[in-house]
């Protein structure tokens, strides 16, 4: 299962699709090919609206049923980039009979805010987290008014 | 999408995990109370991207789709449908918006670039490859390629693509899937 991003779609698979489907051979030798689901998150493309309590928790759990009681995967792997990450995450945590494998290309991730370092007693020490910590800064300075402006006007979008 | 790739990143790589087990368990310790801590925003930011799909959605499934049952369900319910994209008819509609879009003559602070959001430029060079280039039937097909289906669920309905493997053996339980007529029910 394939879990797409925001602001994406499920097209974000279409290169890759084939290529899983098609014979492959692992590293130990291994034949290996894969049925590839890919659904379009809800409130994303063609599909619908959840209910303003919905979580995505909750799309875990009818995802969850969707690929081991109506499709008949008693196991399979997941795939989650972006947003797509949190209901393949709540799938790996919550139903990990069914959900044998995660993999993610990019979580979602907000570390903690500087001023609390000291508190919990982090201390970056290397120039990545570093860089990474900067990152995270300058997003929540200038690059996060979409999030907010969707976590808090979802009404005004409605009617756009 | 350039902004999401400027969006951060997990702190702890896996390289790191390899080499500072106390550093990576500390991070997946961050990394579950993040999700505890941002279930909130997840369930707002999940309840506002849907407005502008919304749209989409109504269209689409008044257009080319079903009638949504309403009633309510206590036991959930799925139920699976053929599903093919068409949007054809609506596409005129869409290009005469697009067309009669008045954009500025020029931007409002030039020296600011992109950092201020979507340059002029890239916005007209982006409306004008909209009205020449695109061909909304070739983009059509190109997505029926593949299996789509609706999920008709009790709460919800979603599309999911279920492409098979002919490699692959569990092949058989999506050939009797596609072989039902009738919807599926089920606790």
């Amino acid at each position: 299962m394939l879990n797409h991003g925001w602001p994406g779609s499920f097209l974000e698979f279409v290169p890759t699709i084939m290529p899983l489907t098609e014979a492959a051979t692992t590293t130990t030798g291994g034949n290996v090919s894969f049925h590839v689901v890919v659904p379009s998150l809800p409130g994303f493309a063609f599909s619908s609206a959840p209910p303003a309590n919905w979580t995505t928790i909750d799309t875990a759990r009818v995802y969850n049923t969707l690929m081991t009681k109506v499709l008949g995967y008693e196991k399979f792997a997941v795939f989650g980039t972006d947003w797509g990450s949190a209901p393949s995450y709540s799938l790996y945590e919550s139903y990990n009979q069914s959900t044998r494998v995660a993999h993610f290309a990019f979580i979602p991730f907000l570390p903690i805010p500087r001023a609390q370092f000291e508190e919990q007693n982090i201390t970056l020490n290397s120039s990545l987290l570093e860089f990474e910590q900067q990152q995270t800064e300058a997003w929540s300075a200038t690059g996060n008014a979409y999030l907010l402006l969707q976590n808090t006007k979802a009404s005004m979008f409605n009617s756009l | 999408m350039s902004r999401l790739n400027a969006a951060p990143k997990m702190l702890c790589t896996p390289r790191e995990q390899l080499t500072n087990p106390t550093q990576s368990q500390q991070h997946a310790g961050q990394l579950e109370s993040f999700y505890i801590k941002r279930s909130i925003a997840y369930r707002l930011h999940l309840s506002t991207t849907l407005p502008i799909m919304a749209f989409v959605t109504a269209w689409v499934l008044s257009a080319c789709l079903i009638s949504v049952q309403a009633a309510a369900v206590t036991t959930e319910s799925y139920n699976l449908r053929p599903f093919q994209i068409n949007l054809t008819e609506r596409v005129p509609r869409m290009l005469h918006l697009i067309r009669e879009t008045r954009l500025p003559e020029k931007p409002e602070y030039p020296s600011l670039n992109d950092t201020a959001g979507i340059s002029l430029d890239v916005l007209k060079s982006l409306r004008q490859q909209w009205l020449d280039d695109f061909e909304w039937d070739r983009e059509q097909a190109s997505m029926n390629r593949y299996d789509g289906k609706v999920v008709q669920h009790s709460t919800l309905t979603w599309i999911v693509s279920i492409i098979s493997s002919p490699m692959s053996r569990a092949f058989r339980s999506i050939s009797s899937i596609k072989s039902r007529r009738n919807p599926m029910l089920f606790r």
